[in-house]
């Protein structure tokens, strides 16, 4: 599933039919190739809480549910979350060799919502060129960092 | 039982908790029984009988495990430690402390080891402490 596709899906406890929020971010941890968890924006005020990857039960195109029994963390409380790089602040960075060559931007992320793992960053180069292919696939092993502007990716992440 | 009371513990708890069941607080109406020489890392989770099986979500287990964690990650940084040496630690521990503390996070250089250690670490800490803070929360 995409990250663009799962940021926006309201949340609902297990067993529940009241919406909690709606995801806002993803949080990742690049150098486990994985989503840790989610941001989720309250709906009854503009206050966000960190919701774990294992505390989510299920995922569909139609909406996202808690376990039961999930921890919602305050931001306040989920500094270290709050640290690692989200979609939102990668979406549109650069991704470039150590090289120095800029090999696109990222569009999207491909995350596996069984296991939480990122399957592959997709990279545009120029607007022509992803008209006339779309985007290219990075697998994660070829990103060797993720940084606040820019992905940084191994040379044989070249296309 | 073998002579080894690691390998006992790990025997005897994965067959209480089943793999992939680690931290389900499911009342099963089981007795889940674990090794009295405890998980090397937690121990307090382990010990005797327990009507349920435990759980990830105990604030002291998971700030307990944090602190194995930063001090694998030390052990690292001070070459007292190998990255074979942490996978083999974190391949001993029972499955809750498995679940959490992710035998997979050993590959790489003893740097990245350590980094990943120390993010894991980190991200136990803030649920250990929103675990704290709910109005749920009774220790």
């Amino acid at each position: 599933m995409k990250a663009s596709a799962i940021k926006g899906l309201q949340v609902r406890p297990a067993g529940g039919e009241e919406v909690t929020g709606t995801v806002a971010d993803l949080i990742l941890d690049t150098d486990e190739r994985r989503v840790v968890a989610v941001q989720v924006n309250r709906l009854e005020n503009v206050e966000m809480y960190v919701l774990a990857a294992g505390d989510i039960e299920g995922i569909s195109e139609n909406g996202m549910t808690a376990r039961r029994d999930a921890v919602l963390l305050p931001q306040e409380d989920a500094a270290n979350y709050l640290t690692l790089p989200t979609f939102n602040r990668l979406l549109d960075q650069k991704a470039m060799t150590e090289g120095g060559d800029v090999l696109g931007k990222l569009a999207d992320i491909d995350v596996n919502t069984d296991t939480w793992e990122i399957d592959g960053y997709g990279i545009v180069n120029n607007l022509a060129e992803d008209l006339a292919q779309g985007e290219h696939e990075l697998s994660p092993d070829q990103v060797l960092s993720a940084g606040a502007h820019m992905l940084l990716v191994s040379p044989s992440g070249q296309a | 039982m073998n002579g080894n009371p690691v390998e006992a513990m790990r025997v005897e708890a994965q067959r209480a908790v089943p793999a992939g069941e680690a931290g389900d607080d499911v009342d099963r109406g089981e007795e889940y029984v674990y090794s009295t020489s405890g998980c090397p890392t937690c121990g307090i989770l382990l010990g005797g009988s327990l009507s349920e099986p435990p759980t990830s979500d105990d604030p002291e287990a998971l700030r307990t495990q944090a602190e194995q964690l930063r001090g694998l990650a030390s052990a690292l940084d001070g070459g007292r430690a190998r990255v074979e040496d942490i996978r083999a630690r974190l391949d001993d521990l029972c499955p809750v402390c498995r679940a959490t503390m992710d035998p997979r996070r050993a590959r790489g250089t003893p740097d990245e080891v350590a980094g990943r250690l120390r993010t894991q670490a980190g991200l136990l800490e803030d649920r250990a402490t929103a675990i704290e803070r709910s109005s749920l929360y009774r220790p």
